[in-house]
């Protein structure tokens, strides 16, 4: 089973789950990758796929797996040369999985605070980033300033993200705005090679 | 993507409709001399499977030295942003504003369409009118089937595109440079593209009417059909784009052939497409290939106006269905006359349902039609469906049809009930059958045999639905049908003339703008009607056969003598052979091979 980790962002950000489902498997099909099927008589394509975020919204990494003859090197290279700008691929690594979607395993909660702008206070969100004390900066693997959202990843469910949102918007001197925390499920994999929460936040003005 | 726009897209409820930034999407170069945007008078997901979309983005892009981009016509939700916004409509590959392109090309679908073009136009904040589009804004123009009568809109979009429009396309471009790089103003360039073969300029054509309403001079050039001839080698796409929305019936497609050797006596596709052209099978398959690699589908359509009538069937499906299973997609054939469906029905194989296209209920109908199908080929098709596992049956059937009576009607009853009886005598097994009678209003059409006949009304086709709907019922038959509030919309408008600007203006202003049956707005044509005080009966009435007809100044190649004689032999039950066996000497004159002309 391949897993690949992408990144969607501009027009892909309002493409429902449907249609990108059927992007990925057209992305697939054109581009040479052959996906297998489950044996049997009504055989169903080995394609999974994690939980999309809201349309609108900026991601940073969702999840498509497939089973395949091909390695991972040889999947990214096939893709490469159709992906769309608003695609991104971020990591591909094989799992050894038969016909089991890995996307069943285990959901997590995670919240999001919804609005715009913050692209304009990129400066600000990096030194907020930067300055950090060691124990949160581990529990955060990564952050981007998208389009017009802050996305971040972290680590484990425990992770405050009310405060540390509060915290954010403090220094970005945010703190007077008007802004909402919506709680949504996202999914992650428990045994690849990062276990991640994906939490994005807007805010609103 | 600059703010107001994410701000409006995170408003509305299917932003991908207004994204575009595809799978296969063209890189559009903004620096052309000459900026062409399509502009599709409906959805995104309507559009994006429409031919007439489908093969011109296609065509200009993949030639060097062109560019063409996409606009459809935006919900409701997305106009109302758009309005709040002060953000005028743009096209999916740049964002660009249509009031920046030079050029908008607008495929006519239907004659229900109009309207919306007047909402692009608003939104796009251009003019309604020709006259106060000055050199500042693009040259709007038309092209597709309801553009063989251009008066409706003559006062509303620049030219039209008259018959194929694959060469003419790049003949108006090009002359559109020339001008534009002279400087030229708008009556001058329209004039010039006057000159181009197939290209219609209303504003150079005068009309007058007479006391009783009916026109009394039209004045202005004759325009000829544009036909390509060698369709073989004609431009198709290879390689499609991935829409952002899913698309129902959505599939690769080749185009088997354009024309049709029937005349059946109602369509106008069979008469203004004439000579029947072929693509070869090698090219077809090559062309399924390369939509099939290119774009992923998994379904393959083979395309023509009337399928069977493909020389080569037998031996394009040779080919066909191992390449697709090769692929893994299934296929299948458009527009099946299924009453001459052989033994081995391969070619239904993969639908569910079998469609019967019968369209009327008795033999001396169907002969006024001219539609070649007999009770005993209705009976044999059904028989055969059966032996081959068909559970599921629907007949179709056009009601309204000039010198139809009671006995017709009935008699689509006879056939439900026949086949219950084919389905309990032959099936084998336990599922149940399913069955559906459709019936669609006729409207007619110019360019046809019926184009002088009158439209049965509104209230008589009610009538005729509700027997139908009663008799079929009692027989538990499923029965569907159209509303005939909008064909009587569709017959006002496919047989109108220049006075329609004014009323199309209105109903636009009245509300009315999707022609779908959830969003047509009855009340807002109703009030037109009023406001203008255009009288519906001399759009939908019996036309004189000496009549000066909105259209006469297109010449599509068939001759008015051959469709009155054709009327005559309607009224007498007479039948014209297929073009293949027999030439109707239409007067078509050349490239067709079948005849004498």
């Amino acid at each position: 089973m391949v897993i690949v980790e992408y990144k969607v962002s501009e027009e892909g950000m309002f493409i429902s789950f449907d249609a990108m489902k059927k992007i990925w498997r057209r992305l697939l099909a054109i581009s040479g990758v052959k996906v297998e099927k489950t044996t049997g008589k009504n055989p169903k394509e080995l394609l999974f796929f994690a939980k999309k975020t809201d349309l609108g919204v900026e991601s940073m990494c969702e999840f498509v797996a497939f089973k395949t003859s091909l390695s991972g090197r040889e999947v990214k290279d096939a893709l490469e040369n159709n992906m769309p700008k608003w695609l991104t691929l971020k990591k591909l690594f094989s799992k050894n999985l038969e016909e089991t979607n890995p996307f069943e395993e285990e959901t997590l909660s995670q919240y999001k605070l919804v609005e715009t702008d913050l692209d304009e206070k990129k400066r600000e969100v990096e030194d907020f980033f930067k300055g950090l004390d060691e124990q949160t900066k581990k529990r955060i693997l990564t952050h981007e300033v998208a389009q017009d959202c802050v996305l971040f990843l972290a680590k484990d469910e425990n992770f405050d993200v009310l405060h540390f949102v509060k915290d954010l918007l403090k220094a970005l001197d945010l703190e007077k705005k008007e802004y909402r925390i919506i709680k949504e499920e996202a999914y992650f994999l428990r045994d690849s090679q990062v276990s991640l929460l994906e939490t994005k936040f807007r805010i609103k003005e | 993507m600059d703010k107001t726009l994410l701000k409006i897209l995170r408003n509305v409820e299917k932003p991908s409709r207004y994204v575009g930034g595809e799978v296969n999407m063209y890189a559009v170069n903004t620096e052309m001399r000459v900026r062409y945007c399509l502009c599709y008078p409906g959805l995104y997901e309507e559009g994006m499977a429409r031919r007439e979309v489908i093969i011109p983005y296609h065509l200009l892009n993949d030639r060097k030295g062109y560019s063409c981009e996409r606009c459809f016509a935006p919900y409701f939700d997305m106009a109302k942003e758009l309005k709040k916004e002060r953000y005028p409509l743009f096209s999916l590959e740049t964002k660009t504003p249509l009031s920046k392109f030079d050029i908008l090309g607008v495929p006519l679908r239907s004659e229900l369409n109009y309207t919306t073009i007047l909402y692009m136009l608003e939104l796009a904040d251009l003019p309604y009118e020709s006259k106060f589009r000055k050199e500042e804004f693009p040259l709007v123009y038309g092209f597709g089937d309801p553009a063989f009568n251009p008066e409706p809109l003559a006062e509303i979009l620049d030219f039209f595109i008259i018959g194929d429009f694959e060469d003419t396309t790049i003949k108006v471009i090009d002359t559109v440079m020339k001008c534009k790089l002279s400087s030229l103003k708008k009556p001058d360039i329209l004039r010039a593209l006057s000159s181009v073969e197939g290209v219609y300029v209303p504003s150079l054509v005068s009309v007058e009417f007479d006391k009783n309403g009916k026109i009394s001079r039209l004045k202005g050039k004759t325009v000829k059909r544009q036909v390509l001839r060698d369709l073989d080698r004609a431009y198709f796409p290879t390689k499609l784009i991935i829409p952002n929305e899913n698309i129902k019936g959505e599939s690769a497609f080749v185009e088997m052939m354009r024309g049709c050797d029937q005349g059946c006596r109602f369509c106008q596709e069979g008469y203004v497409y004439r000579p029947m052209r072929e693509r070869r099978v090698q090219t077809l398959v090559n062309q399924a290939t390369s939509q099939l690699v290119g774009s992923g589908f998994d379904h393959l359509r083979l395309w023509a106006l009337e399928s069977r009538a493909y020389s080569k069937m037998n031996n394009l499906v040779g080919f066909i269905d191992p390449l697709c299973e090769k692929m893994g997609a299934t296929w299948s054939v458009d527009n099946l006359r299924e009453n001459t469906m052989d033994g081995d029905a391969k070619m239904l194989k993969k639908s569910e349902t079998i469609t019967l296209n019968i369209e009327a209920g008795t033999q001396r109908l169907r002969n006024i039609i001219n539609k070649s199908i007999s009770d005993s080929d209705i009976e044999s098709t059904l028989k055969n469906a059966i032996f081959n596992g068909y559970t599921s049956f629907e007949l179709d059937f056009l009601i309204g049809l000039p010198f139809e009576n009671a006995e017709d009607l009935a008699n689509i009853v006879s056939i439900a009930k026949k086949t219950k009886e084919l389905y309990a005598t032959y099936h084998q097994g336990n599922k149940p059958l399913s069955l559906t009678v459709k019936t669609t209003t006729f409207v007619p059409k110019p360019f046809t045999p019926f184009e002088f006949c009158s439209f049965a009304g509104k209230k008589e086709i009610e009538k005729r639905q509700t027997f139908l709907e009663t008799a079929l019922g009692k027989i538990d038959a499923k029965y569907i049908h159209d509303d005939p509030k909008i064909a009587e919309i569709e017959a006002v408008l496919s047989r109108g003339d220049r006075r329609l600007n004014t009323f199309i203006m209105v109903a636009y202003k009245r509300g009315a703008i999707f022609n779908d049956p959830k969003h047509f707005n009855f009340e807002a044509y109703d009030d037109a009607f009023k406001i203008t005080g255009l009288d519906i009966g001399l759009f939908t009435g019996k036309r004189d056969t000496k009549e000066i007809l909105p259209w006469d100044l297109v010449d599509v190649g068939i001759t008015k003598s051959f469709f009155l004689g054709e009327l005559k032999k309607a009224m007498a039950g007479e039948t014209t052979a297929s073009c293949l066996h027999d030439c109707a000497r239409c007067g078509l004159q050349g490239g067709c091979k079948y005849g004498h002309s």
